[in-house]
């Protein structure tokens, strides 16, 4: 057989192409594979390799009161994180570095030890030194091992610039940055953000090469409080002294703008610094915030609902005479109910102003445990405020039926067939400072059960420079009472003050209404020993009250008014500066000093129940006063003037000298107002004035 | 055929500057913009003398080889622990081993061309085995398996046309299929590992592993249609090693995507049917067989590349022909197509 020799053999040819074929096929198969069937995988590989993330850091928001003086910042700082597993000689590793960071050397072996022997030389990180200084910085980075095993992270600290000012509202962080008190726990997660990730892709030697956002994360809210700073400030300090004045070991004040609920100090004693990140048990207990946290025994100050309901429902009117009994009310099958001061017939309004045990029962007998049960709830006892903080109590308020039984199946307790006479005087029922401002509130807002907050407002900062309003979820407040049975209350209340249990809450150049309470201590085991909570609730100006103040202090050797009022006293005269109300009453205004108050005229409302120990001394008792006479503050409200036509400079004179409050709008002569002339002015309401510039 | 080429020449050319712009290496695609030029020359030069006229200087040639390959053992410099160039001036360098491959397709075309028969007996092959064992052995002790792998198609690809016997062909493979098993056999495991590292450390500075897993990462990462230009992140991110020179098929892939890669092999399967065409129209067997040569040469440094880049084939510092960045392997290839043309240009000659 030959060959063709001149020519290219085509059938070998055909078997050379037929392999390269193959060979081709076989390749751009496997291109094939790797790129279309393989490429997610592939991909993702790729992507593995070369993107890494990277926390961005969120700094938590910012705390400022309403002024906007900052309670709590956030600094940028940087901590010192050691890798164990890439140390490898710890002697020479723990001396290098304590000398750096100014720490003991020991004591850094020791750590790393431990860690290097819980975790194996796995993985782990240890937290050498939090928020090193920039000269630590420097430092660290000229160790020549620094890069490897070190790493310097971002971190950041909490200042509390007020320090132990409105520590209870604002709160505390832990180490690992989550709030475990006050708002800052409430609103952690707000306040925290969300810290965003940046990806950075990196080329084979690590170094970054482009880096960008991929979830820019969420800043921290910035959360401007309702608390006003100087009052919160004199409010913390009137209650410190007051309580050791008083001898008292524990106390809480709240002060309140009874119209929005709006919270302008809220303040418990003892107090801590909010610095303190790792507090010891003691210090922590400090941390409890009684005014939102411990409910207890309001005593008297209760007698103010009482007294309402038998106004409102009609049963009673405030000159309505009830038998006193002499102080010993004897009803057979129950224990007696006692007073201190014993009286003879008072009206409804000096049962209030003579704070009458047996008086309050008397009209909550009238009215039957239904009633003043509803009233209860009316006043928002035994129900959360839903205020921002956290651990609130609703109180304690026993349910009217018997045989409901709580989470547990234990059946709870509930009103006995006395229960309703103790409870008009605040025995049997317990409510935390914060839930009698709300209930104060209603007498001194006309009758509205308001929402109390802290928030004003919750403001998240954005990257591209909006800023975005967080909501705040207020309930609207709920009537609760009449405006009419609101403001006869708030005139009994000024008379408590002017002639009855609260003489010591006189605050100098204004009208003030209030009412003392006190409850004697029961002790497991002791019964009743011969300590009280004595608290104060009031409201400033009558007329248009402008704040209320509930101040709590417990534990306390003295009974009624004497420990709380002045504690009152000190922080409305305050407030009522600071928020600019005008004066309303100059008789009552002597060199800036109210009126001195007589010893004698500190009267106990709460007769001793059986002691365990000695038997108070008892006061000797004050000339029954009397009856007082029915005034125009048992009238609706007064008549509205005709203010039409009027320039503004003779409306306000007008209006101030009629002391009815008026809110003018625009400018020019009154054009319009509401209510109209003639009509009745609702209580606590306000005249509006429209001004406008004649054509 | 020149067409073709310079297509090809082009998407290499973009696809170093792709994978240089960012990197030290940056000049790159100037340089071979360079070394298209030169090549272009070279070819023009090659194709203007008749191959008659080279194949009757080629016991020269082989001579002026053998003596280059064996001063590139002597004075060469030392890169990445092998010896393969000879300095010239101006910091250039000559590669003796792509001389050799020109030189080759030279020997074996005449060898095969003056024989007069159209059967090989055993003493043909001996004589070829060594004519082309010899330079092969100098390059391999350089070492450089890649080089020394590339003559081998050449003279299979010859000999196979020129004759090779069915009988012999079987026994042949029928020895290699008995040796090669036997040898890798009683190898242990890092032995062979070891084989491959010492026959060619340069091509392995980081593992030859993760050559091969960074390759198959960024041709997948391509998809159908690729990241694009200079968007590939395998190769913008210097995970991609060698990214303009051996692995540009693998950058390329990335960028382009499977789409591009078809439309690649389609422009190398065109270039090599000229090729053979211009083997088929050879007026003697002389030029047929320096064509096939050069068909083969080409075919084979192709497949071997791609096949390294997906991880068909082990990595060999086989350069891409016409894409890889580098001097000395466009030369080569320019003249060798060169070769092809002066075949071409005489194909209505005596």
């Amino acid at each position: 057989m030959r060959f063709p020799v001149e020519k290219l053999s085509e059938r070998r040819l055909r078997i050379v192409a037929g392999v390269v074929l193959l060979w081709a096929i076989v390749i751009a198969g496997r291109f094939y594979q790797l790129q279309v069937t393989q490429h997610a995988g592939l991909k993702a590989a790729a992507d593995a390799q070369q993107q890494h993330n990277l926390p961005i850091r969120v700094l938590r928001g910012e705390i400022c009161d309403r002024t906007g003086q900052i309670f709590a910042i956030s600094i940028p700082t940087w901590s010192a994180v050691v890798y164990p597993q890439k140390v490898k000689n710890p002697e020479f590793f723990a001396s290098q570095i304590a000398e750096t960071l100014h720490l003991n050397a020991e004591e850094v072996q020791a750590r790393l030890d431990e860690l290097q022997a819980r975790t194996g030389k796995g993985r782990g990180y240890l937290l050498l030194k939090r928020h090193i200084s920039q000269q630590e910085i420097t430092d660290l980075k000229r160790l020549p091992f620094g890069a490897n095993a070190i790493s310097i992270e971002p971190d950041a600290r909490r200042e509390y610039p007020n320090n132990r000012v409105g520590a209870h509202v604002v709160g505390s962080i832990d180490s690992d940055g989550d709030g475990n008190s006050g708002l800052e726990q409430k609103l952690n997660t707000e306040l925290k953000g969300r810290p965003g990730k940046m990806r950075v892709l990196r080329d084979s030697l690590l170094d970054p090469y482009v880096t960008w956002i991929s979830d820019p994360g969420e800043q921290g809210a910035n959360v401007t409080l309702t608390i006003q700073n100087v009052i919160q400030h004199v409010a913390e300090r009137a209650l410190e002294d007051g309580i050791r004045e008083a001898s008292a070991e524990r106390g809480s004040v709240v002060v309140m703008d009874p119209s929005s609920g709006e919270i302008l100090a809220l303040a418990n004693y003892p107090d801590f610094d909010p610095a303190v990140e790792k507090p010891s048990p003691a210090e922590f207990a400090k941390r409890l915030n009684a005014a939102v946290q411990a409910p207890c025994e309001p005593g008297s100050v209760m007698k103010m609902i009482t007294v309402s309901m038998g106004i409102e429902t009609g049963k009673f009117t405030p000159e309505s005479l009830i038998y006193c009994e002499n102080g010993h009310f004897n009803r057979p099958g129950r224990k007696p109910i006692h007073d201190v001061h014993p009286n003879g017939t008072l009206d409804v309004a000096g049962v209030l102003i003579k704070s009458s045990n047996i008086g309050v029962a008397k009209i909550s007998i009238a009215s039957g445990p239904e009633l003043l049960y509803s009233y209860l709830k009316k006043f928002g006892i035994g129900d959360k405020t839903h205020v921002e903080l956290p651990g609130e109590t609703g109180g304690i308020l026993w349910p009217l039926d018997c045989g409901a039984k709580n989470s547990r199946g234990e059946p709870m307790p509930c009103w006995s067939s006395s229960s309703h006479e103790y409870i008009a005087f605040g025995h049997e029922v317990g409510a935390t400072a914060l839930q009698l401002a709300r209930a104060v509130s209603v007498i001194a807002n006309g009758g509205m059960l308001v929402s109390p907050h802290l928030i004003m407002k919750s403001e998240r900062p954005h990257a591209d420079g909006t800023v975005e309003q967080l909501p705040l979820n207020l309930a609207p407040p709920v009537r609760a009472l009449e405006a009419q049975t609101a403001m006869t209350m708030r005139h009994i209340m000024q008379r408590v003050v002017l002639e009855g249990t609260g003489k010591r809450a006189k605050v100098a150049g204004y009208t003030v209404g209030g009412k003392t309470g006190s409850a004697q201590i029961f002790l497991k085991g002791k019964g009743w020993i011969n300590r009280h909570n004595s608290s104060f609730i009031g409201f400033a100006p009558v007329n248009n009250p402008r704040i209320v103040v509930v101040v709590t202090l417990n534990n306390t050797p003295q009974q009624g008014g004497i420990a709380s009022a002045p504690v009152f006293s000190k922080i409305a005269e305050t407030a009522l500066r600071v928020l600019q109300v005008p004066k309303d009453d100059p008789d009552n205004d002597i060199h800036g000093m109210p009126a001195p108050v007589k010893e004698e005229d500190d009267q106990l409302e709460e007769p001793p129940r059986k002691l365990a120990g000695k038997k108070p001394e008892e006061k000797p008792k004050p000339a029954p006063e009397p009856a007082p006479e029915p005034g125009p503050y048992l009238l609706s409200g007064p008549r509205v003037p005709d203010f039409r036509g009027k320039a503004m400079v003779a409306v306000m004179r007008e209006s101030a000298s009629l002391g009815l409050p008026v809110e003018i709008v625009g400018s020019g002569v009154a054009h319009e107002q509401s209510p109209p002339p003639g009509e009745l002015l609702p209580v606590g309401g306000r005249i509006h004035v429209q001004f406008a510039r004649p054509q | 055929m020149l067409l073709i080429a310079l297509a090809i020449c082009s998407l290499g050319i973009l696809q170093i500057y792709s994978a240089t712009h960012a990197t030290a290496f940056r000049s790159a695609w100037m340089k071979q913009c360079v070394w298209l030029a030169c090549g272009l020359f070279l070819m023009w030069i090659l194709a203007r003398v008749d191959y008659h006229n080279l194949l009757s200087q080629v016991p020269i040639l082989y001579g002026i080889t053998l003596a280059f390959l064996a001063l590139t053992l002597v004075v060469g410099s030392y890169v990445w622990g092998s010896k393969r160039w000879i300095p010239l001036f101006y910091g250039l360098r000559f590669q003796p081993s792509e001389l050799g491959k020109l030189v080759i397709v030279l020997l074996v075309a005449r060898y095969l061309s003056e024989m007069r028969s159209d059967r090989l007996d055993w003493r043909d092959l001996l004589k070829l085995g060594i004519a082309v064992g010899i330079p092969a052995g100098l390059v391999l002790a350089e070492p450089d398996l890649g080089t020394t792998l590339t003559y081998i198609p050449i003279l299979a690809v010859g000999i196979f046309f020129g004759g090779f016997r069915w009988q012999h062909a079987l026994m042949v493979l029928l020895a290699a299929a008995v040796l090669l098993p036997a040898g890798w056999v009683l190898l242990k495991d890092y032995q062979r590992a070891r084989l491959v590292t010492f026959l060619d450390p340069m091509r392995d500075p980081m593992g030859a592993g993760y050559q091969v897993i960074q390759s198959k990462i960024a041709v997948g990462a391509g998809g159908m249609w690729g990241e694009g230009v200079a968007r590939g992140s395998q190769t913008q991110l210097r995970f991609l090693p060698a990214a303009h020179t051996d692995f540009v098929i693998s950058a390329f892939a990335e960028e382009h995507g499977f789409v591009g890669i078809l439309v690649l092999f389609a422009l190398y399967f065109l270039l090599l049917m000229q090729i053979v065409q211009n083997a088929q129209k050879a007026p003697d067997r002389a030029g047929m067989f320096i064509c096939m040569g050069v068909g083969s040469l080409l075919l084979f440094h192709l497949l071997v590349n791609a096949g390294m880049a997906v991880g068909r084939m082990p990595v060999t510092g086989i350069p891409l022909p016409l894409m890889s960045y580098g001097g000395s392997s466009m030369m080569s290839v320019f003249a060798m197509l060169g070769l092809v043309n002066n075949v071409r240009l005489r194909r209505f000659g005596s």
